[in-house]
């Protein structure tokens, strides 16, 4: 019960470089070229062990209900889309997750959510252990105002990681994982906050992947970017859900339907409908979704 | 029945209508644009114009310091004919009524500005004999004659200034008094003398072929029995050139052809030899004179040599001996004269070559050189109010320069560098600018008050710059929102503490209750350090079940108990282990072990206090510039893994540094204008010692107490106000060392 305070595979192996043992990289997946935009086959990942449950969670702001009894299973090496219309908490289920939400006062969370099996909640948990399983992408790019290198090395130097080559190494595998190394790698010491708006979202993205996290949280990260770069964000998506975890919140229907192996639909804070994507947007179950998903409201 | 009204025409209003409303509109706009842009300029404008005007005002009071002196020959004429020689001369404070003592034995008063006729008036009791030299008082116009027949004729002048409708027209001048003392006996013909006066007691020391006598006298009413002394014995055998007494009569120098000279004490019912000196230069001295106040003797030699003398201990227990201190810049002929002024430490020189000069003693500057402007000076006088020079050439023409040395006490050299005073042993840097006697010399080195500035300034930010900035760090980064909301205004209310109530609580409660208490003092200082380490370790061993029960930011109430245990403990603790440790007494421990002496206002005490006016500044700048980092960076660091102390030391420390240093410049450029609370809590002493425990005198506190007691266009005024615009400089050095660093961190770490 609680093994979230002890850290993952390749967390491991980070440990083990800070403890002087040789440790091997994780490997770096080759990129594969993708059409821009191009529509991805959603695959079946129900037989994919759940990697993460989401049982009757409900979280209050205060005295207002956000969620009522979420239900939710997502499995491992998925993309799971959440999407809905502003405000209906797919944003606030993304950051239970992650225990984002602690940094909020007066939040009350009730229900259960486990990372394999363990429960977030529970009162040994390490948050610092928990986050370094289950990185983040925030909607609005936000890099340190730190060199590129020092961006994607930061979670590294947090955990205490100063081995130069480790440190190189890492990065250079994050960047490529990102798909910003070639533009990056000649820049690597300048101002991160030089870079443009799409480059700046795949650094934080590089930046989340440097920590080896299992889980990636997406919170909508390609509406501030133009057409090109959410492509290749979402091109990405395709080639991280080999490895990763990913659960998305999005707005866009279309970007849904094309990086997402299932989709959650919510409203007012409640999971409407929850299947294989191309279900979702071809066949719902359910009225409310049919009328979101072909643009009725929201 | 209803109709309806037929719509008013609507104006067309189209954003882009070309009709001549809209263009009258834009036109409009324009002219308001234009006219908010140009009184934003101007307003912009003026307040730098304003800030270099009040600088070039400050600066400009101080300019004169600098602009150095200047001498202008106002009168020529001639005082004597027919081959008569002026043997020495008295002016009265006006510089209006010159009065001769010639070789004639008379008197010939004069009138330089209004038109009276010069009046001549005969020493009484000459009788048949010769003048064989005369001289007048330096402190006041009293003239000494020495006579053929062994005796000194002594007149007294009195300068009364004539008054018609509340204005002073003219300017009275008579012979008062007059005495004959017989020095030596009738056959013998007075050599040298000197003659010494307060306008009445008069001493004459006088030289005569190998004899040297000395008498006293009051000069009018009853006691005028002369008091005689001789010291024949001391000098015999010596030829005697050049004889000298100070302003109490209580001293006398005796200059000789070998070049040595003799220092007398005429304190006692007989004269004693104190001193017995060599001048330095084999040539016969030919001029002794003491400066102004007493303590500086000038000798001047044939071969033009000046040098002055003042009491120096060798060490620290001997006494004073006469030594040579300073060299002034030689004459090319033997020095003849010397005249000292009697309101600062200038003196007027003359040599045989009829070169004149108004040097500085104390500086060795040359202040006028008034040149040569006729033949041999015999008789040269100083206006009482040093602002002008006259001087009787071997012709009998009489020059009269008007003197403007107001600031001769003041040099960059005196401002700056360390300046040997007289009563002092070595150079040193003194402030002091008003001492208890008129003869008091004012010191205006600057360096003891930007060495305090700087000092409490150093130690008001070692004492609040951690505080603040750490402080601003746990509120920005830790504190609960709710703990913010009551830290954050507090401590800005704290800025708006009207400093004298901060200085007055240190002076006078602080500082004593520390003084008197100083074992509690420092175990609490100690304590509270240790006592919150010792909270932060012990909780960061708390299981981490127990550390997620505490809610966010309410961590700090761990730390209550530790402290009031600390506190108390400390309390208890501190007076047995100061009796063990430090016999009861830290302060003496301080003093036997690392030789420092505790004074109770010290720079401890003066960081405290002064961390009450640099602590807001600083708290509220960093505070806001932490806050300031956005809420998006610090979860995109959690987010990662990061603790809130990894967040907030590697993330938000170095981003939010621009804004942390100008926060710290701002408090510095507070601390070293701050000015109650310095000088209450300081002590005001003006020295140079680096030590936390004494105090010190800054810049501020300084033309805060004495402005008001220096007389303006003074050289204490101007003084203080150079010191005004040095405080002007180091807050525009400080401000512009804020930008520049600012902008280059603000580069280096962006703007987000």
């Amino acid at each position: 019960m609680v093994n979230l305070r002890m850290a993952n595979e390749s967390q491991n192996r980070i440990d083990a470089a800070l403890s002087g043992t040789d440790a091997r990289l994780p490997d770096v997946l080759p990129t594969k070229g993708h059409v821009i935009g191009a529509a991805q086959d959603p695959r079946d990942v129900t037989k994919h062990a759940p990697k993460i449950r989401i049982d009757k969670a409900s979280l209050w702001y205060g005295t207002k209900q956000a969620l009522f009894d979420v239900d939710l299973t997502i499995h491992e090496r998925s993309v799971t889309a959440l999407i809905g219309p502003s405000g209906c908490g797919k944003s606030t289920l993304l950051r239970c997750i992650n225990r984002m939400n602690d940094l909020i006062d007066s939040v009350r969370i009730e229900g259960k959510l486990t990372l394999d099996g363990e429960d977030l909640y529970h009162r040994d948990v390490e948050v610092e252990i928990l986050r370094r399983r289950v990185g983040m992408v925030f909607q609005k790019s936000n890099p340190f105002p730190k060199s590129i290198f020092e961006n994607v090395a930061y979670g590294l130097r947090i955990q205490g990681v100063k081995n130069r080559a480790l440190l190189d190494e890492i990065v250079e595998t994050s960047l490529r994982r990102a798909a910003l190394w070639d533009e990056a790698k000649d820049r690597l010491h300048e101002s991160a906050l030089g870079l443009s708006g799409g480059q700046q979202q795949r650094l934080c993205i590089a930046r989340a992947l440097a920590t080896s996290p299992e889980v990636l949280l997406m919170d909508e990260p390609a509406s501030a970017l133009d057409p090109i770069s959410t492509a290749k964000i979402e091109d990405l998506i395709h080639d991280l859900r080999e490895r990763y975890t990913i659960v998305i919140v999005t707005h866009s229907m279309h970007q849904a339907a094309r990086v997402s192996d299932r989709t959650a639909f919510f409203l007012n804070g409640i999971l409407v409908e929850e299947g294989k994507t191309d279900q979702i947007f071809t066949n719902p179950q359910r009225k409310e979704t049919e009328d979101y998903v072909t643009g009725r409201f929201g | 029945m209803t109709t309806i009204a037929p719509s008013p025409p609507r104006p067309e209003h189209h954003a882009f209508a070309d009709t001549p409303q809209a263009r009258a509109r834009i036109k409009r706009l324009r002219r308001l644009d234009k006219i908010i842009a140009g009184s934003i300029t101007a307003g912009g404008l003026l307040i730098i114009l304003a800030v270099f005007g009040i600088f070039a005002f400050v600066f400009g009071e101080a300019v004169p310091l600098f602009l150095g002196s200047s001498a202008e020959l106002v009168t020529t004429r001639s005082a004597v004919t027919d081959g008569t020689k002026a043997l020495a001369v008295a002016i009265d404070e006006y510089g209006q009524r010159p009065v001769l003592l010639t070789d004639k034995g008379t008197l010939r008063i004069l009138d330089l500005v209004g038109g009276n006729t010069d009046v001549e008036v005969a020493l009484e009791s000459l009788g048949t004999a010769t003048i064989t030299s005369g001289v007048v008082a330096h402190e006041s116009p009293v003239f000494a004659a020495g006579t053929s027949d062994g005796r000194v004729l002594v007149a007294g002048i009195a300068f009364e200034p004539r008054f018609a409708d509340g204005k002073r027209v003219g300017q009275d001048a008579s012979v008062a008094w007059q005495f004959a003392l017989p020095m030596v006996d009738g056959s013998t013909a007075i050599e040298r003398i000197a003659v010494s006066s307060d306008g009445n007691r008069v001493a004459v020391v006088a030289a005569a072929n190998g004899i040297l006598k000395f008498a006293t006298r009051r000069a009018k009413g009853i006691g005028t029995s002369p008091k005689f002394g001789d010291a024949a014995e001391l000098v015999a055998g010596k030829t005697i050139t050049a004889v000298a007494l100070n302003g109490a009569a209580d001293h006398a120098a005796i200059g000789f052809a070998d070049g040595r000279f003799f220092l007398f004490d005429l304190d006692k019912a007989d004269a004693t030899l104190k001193e017995n000196l060599d001048s330095g230069s084999a040539s016969p001295v030919t001029a002794l004179s003491w400066v102004f106040g007493g303590q500086t003797l000038l000798v001047g030699s044939a071969d033009g040599r000046v040098s002055g003398w003042q009491g120096i201990r060798s060490g620290p227990s001997s006494s004073r001996t006469l030594t040579r201190v300073r060299e002034f810049d030689a004459f090319d002929a033997p020095v003849a004269d010397f005249m000292p002024s009697q309101r600062n430490k200038c003196i007027l020189a003359a040599a045989r070559d009829g070169a004149l000069r108004v040097e500085h003693s104390t500086t060795q500057r040359i202040i006028s050189d008034l040149g040569r402007t006729g033949s041999t000076f015999t008789a040269i006088g100083y206006a009482p109010k040093a602002d002008g020079v006259v001087a009787i050439d071997a012709s009998g023409t009489l020059h009269a320069w008007r003197v403007d040395a107001d600031h001769a006490d003041v040099s960059l050299a005196a401002l700056f560098a360390p300046v040997l005073y007289e009563s002092y042993d070595e150079p040193d840097y003194v402030w002091q600018s008003t001492g208890g006697s008129d003869d008091y010399e004012p010191k205006y080195s600057l360096v003891p008050l930007i060495f305090g500035s700087l000092k409490g300034v150093l130690y008001a930010m070692l004492f609040s710059a951690p505080l603040a900035i750490l402080a601003a760090l746990y509120v920005s980064q830790f504190a609960s929102p709710k703990a913010r909301s009551i830290v954050k205004p507090t401590v800005e209310l704290m800025g708006a503490l009207p400093s004298v109530v901060v200085g007055f609580l240190a002076g006078l409660w602080l500082s004593p209750a520390v003084d008197s208490d100083m074992g509690h003092t420092v175990g609490l200082l100690l304590a509270l350090p240790l006592t919150i380490v010792l909270a932060a370790f012990v909780s960061s061993r708390l299981p981490q079940r127990v550390r997620n029960r505490v809610a966010f930011g309410r961590e700090v109430l761990f730390l209550v108990p530790f402290l009031a245990a600390g506190i108390g403990l400390a309390w208890l603790a501190s007076g047995p282990l100061e009796q063990t440790l430090f016999d009861g007494d830290l302060k003496g421990w301080l003093v036997r072990t690392f030789e420092l002496a505790y004074d109770p206002r010290n720079c401890v005490i003066v960081g405290i206090a002064l961390g009450f006016a640099v602590i807001p500044i600083v708290f509220t700048v960093a505070e806001d510039s932490m806050s300031n980092v956005p809420k998006s960076l610090r979860a995109a660091s959690e987010a990662l893994g990061a603790s809130r102390w990894q967040t907030a030391w590697r993330l938000v420390l170095p981003a939010a540094s621009p804004g942390i240093f100008a926060a710290l410049m701002l408090g510095f450029g507070r601390a070293i204008g701050e000015t109650m609370i310095v000088v209450m809590a300081t002590g005001n002493t003006p020295i140079l010692d680096p030590s936390p425990f004494n105090g010190m005198r800054t810049i501020s506190a300084s033309i805060a107490t004495e402005i008001p007691e220096a007389p303006v266009d003074g050289s204490l005024y101007r003084v203080l106000f150079l010191s005004g615009s040095l405080l002007f400089v180091f807050a525009f050095l400080i401000n512009t060392a804020a930008e520049v660093v600012g902008a280059s961190l603000r580069k280096r770490y962006g703007k987000w």
